[in-house]
């Protein structure tokens, strides 16, 4: 399957930017890396973040997103999520559309 | 792949699945289950997931299934499996995210039905002093330097160095609270700053510190040894290795995955990839995954230390008074023999139950066997057992009632404040920032504990030696 997407956001406070780079072996496993890289930054950093731009690239070799980050700082962070695991990890065309799906443990 | 699974009663309480039955099994899997039970894998993946296990690389003889198992994430929750050692498979996902998750039950001398409205305030204040929920608020705050200790040392750096237990708490941790093979180059920058700042924390979802009844005894000789009494105070304590051990299963997931697409394998489940044991790969993941273990050792101690200052303080007692009876871990892979083999046990929500006279047992527990802690729901009573010779699990028993219902099952049937009345009617004292936390551990969305215990007794995995009862529950 290859495909490209391009996403923006708002504009970036730069004092709280990220820039995330990232590639895989397929589409599943970028959104399972996409989604860990969101947790962790959060748990780490102490803030929600944004993504203000990104650029996704598949291709029959790969995957690799590019993003910038915008983080909102919270008080504390209190999301259940602590990892996006491969089990049941998909990431295909349906009718035309993309579906995604990746399960997190909580 | 939700498949049919042919299986077959092998006993009053064990089910087995034939290695023909599938094409791709190396070994045959055995459930050990009642009747009610094993109707509950029906319906989910569970039964699927210990299967695929069995396809593993250097399966040894069988993959056990304990009756509190329940679907996981590639490796179901309550299996166990053994792979032959030198090159035998090791899959993080068969020892789970939460690398070292498990229990250690410390006991007091204190009589809690004369505690009256103490109970509360003591309820209070260890809600108080052990930072809970998600994130990295309110943990110890480590250098670098201190960390890198802890990932090598676990449990003996944290008491020796920082000053949180006793000598004795090594004895009484399995392993002595560290695996040697752990190395903290092996972890990742990523992993290390989750793990920096939360040690002392018991995080959220179904971790807990819990205060208790011994409410009986079942073997008073085993149960003196243990030092426990009827009628005592015990505080259960259950976390495991926090954002740091989720970051080094993801990291490790990650890259057997990669692994094998290079090499053109297709695992049953991506989250059960797998490298041979003595790869590179599979070495740097042995490695990342002791320094998690330890890390959750020195969790546990810290949060075992907060206990004991509290309880110190208010119930005006000597720390070395409140004893630690053992600490068990319940989802880590280690080295052990059995039936005369070099193997790699994999036990994910699974407990180890060494018997009497195994050499890794402390001289104090030689006689009685390893106690072996099974939390039941927070509503429901938990069990102090002990370990016996011949277990047919490689040494393993279950690690608490297993749930019954998802957390989402959950929510949809309960309500967090529905849950929160129930035990306070019941006498029991909650303290739980969340009401959706409590609602997804509410005591009916787990199996019933004294069930599942039943089948590890009959089926010769440990004995019963005391029960405990729930008067104070703190969830994460």
């Amino acid at each position: 399957m290859a495909g490209s997407a391009t996403v923006t956001v708002a504009s970036p406070n730069r004092s709280n930017v990220r820039e995330v780079e990232l590639s895989a072996r397929d589409a599943g496993a970028l959104l399972a890396d996409w989604i860990n890289e969101l947790i962790g930054l959060s748990e780490i950093d102490r803030m929600v973040f944004q993504c203000s731009h990104a650029d996704v690239m598949i291709d029959e070799v790969g995957a690799i997103l590019r993003a910038s980050l915008r983080g909102v700082p919270i008080d504390r962070w209190v999301s259940p999520l602590k990892a996006a695991t491969y089990h049941g990890l998909e990431f295909g065309m349906v009718r035309g559309r993309y579906r995604a799906r990746a399960l997190c443990d909580i | 792949m939700h498949r049919p699974i042919p299986i077959e009663k092998d006993g009053d309480y064990r089910y087995v699945v034939s290695p023909t039955a599938l094409p791709e099994m190396l070994a045959p899997a055995v459930i050990y289950a009642d009747e009610a039970l094993i109707k509950e894998f029906a319906d989910d993946l569970t039964l699927t997931q210990l299967t695929n296990v069995a396809t593993l690389p250097g399966v040894f003889k069988r993959v056990c299934g304990m009756p509190d198992m329940h679907q996981g994430y590639g490796f179901p929750v309550g299996g166990v499996a053994a792979m032959a050692m030198p090159s035998g498979a090791i899959s993080p996902g068969g020892v789970g995210f939460d690398i070292n998750c498990g229990v250690r039950l410390l006991v007091a001398p204190v009589d809690p039905t004369r505690l009256g409205p103490r109970l509360e305030r003591i309820v209070e204040e260890l809600a108080r002093a052990i930072p809970a929920g998600a994130g990295k608020e309110g943990g110890l705050k480590l250098s670098w330097t201190d960390l890198d200790q802890t990932l090598t040392s676990g449990s003996r750096y944290v008491i020796e160095h920082l000053g949180l237990g006793l000598e004795d708490d090594l004895d009484r941790t399995e392993s002595g609270g560290c695996l040697l093979a752990a190395d903290p180059s092996s972890v990742s920058p990523r992993a290390r700053e989750r793990g920096k700042d939360q040690l002392g924390t018991m995080g959220s979802g179904n971790h807990f510190v819990e205060l208790q009844r011994v409410e009986a005894i079942d073997d008073p000789e085993a149960a003196s040894a243990m030092g426990i009494e009827p009628n005592m105070l015990g505080v259960l304590i259950h976390s495991g290795s926090r954002g740091l051990g989720h970051q080094v299963c993801t990291d490790h997931v990650r890259i057997m995955d990669a692994r094998m697409a290079a090499a053109c394998v297709t695992p049953p489940d991506r989250q059960l990839s797998w490298a041979p044991a003595d790869s590179a790969v599979g070495q740097a993941y042995l490695s990342a995954m002791a320094c998690a273990a330890n890390y959750a050792w020195a969790n546990r101690q810290a949060i075992s230390h907060a206990v004991r200052r509290t309880l110190a303080r208010l119930l005006k007692l000597r720390a070395s008074e409140i004893r630690l009876v053992y600490d068990v871990a319940h989802n880590i892979a280690k080295a052990e023999e059995h039936d005369g083999k070099s193997l790699l046990v994999h036990r994910k929500g699974a407990t180890r139950a060494f018997g009497p006279g195994h050499p890794d047992l402390p001289q104090e527990y030689a006689a009685t066997g390893q106690p072996v802690l099974i939390p039941g729901s927070m509503g429901t009573r938990s069990y102090v057992l002990a370990g016996l010779a011949g277990n047919p699990a490689f040494g393993s028993a279950c690690h608490g009632a297993g749930r019954a219902l998802s957390r989402s099952e959950a929510k949809s049937k309960f309500t967090g404040s529905g849950v929160r009345r129930s035990l306070t009617e019941s006498g029991i004292v909650v303290r739980c920032a969340s009401n959706e936390g409590l609602a997804e551990e509410a005591p009916a969305a787990y199996k019933d504990v004294d069930r599942v215990v039943d089948v590890v007794v009959r089926n010769g995995m440990a004995a019963r030696v005391a029960r405990l009862a729930p008067v104070g529950v703190i969830k994460g």
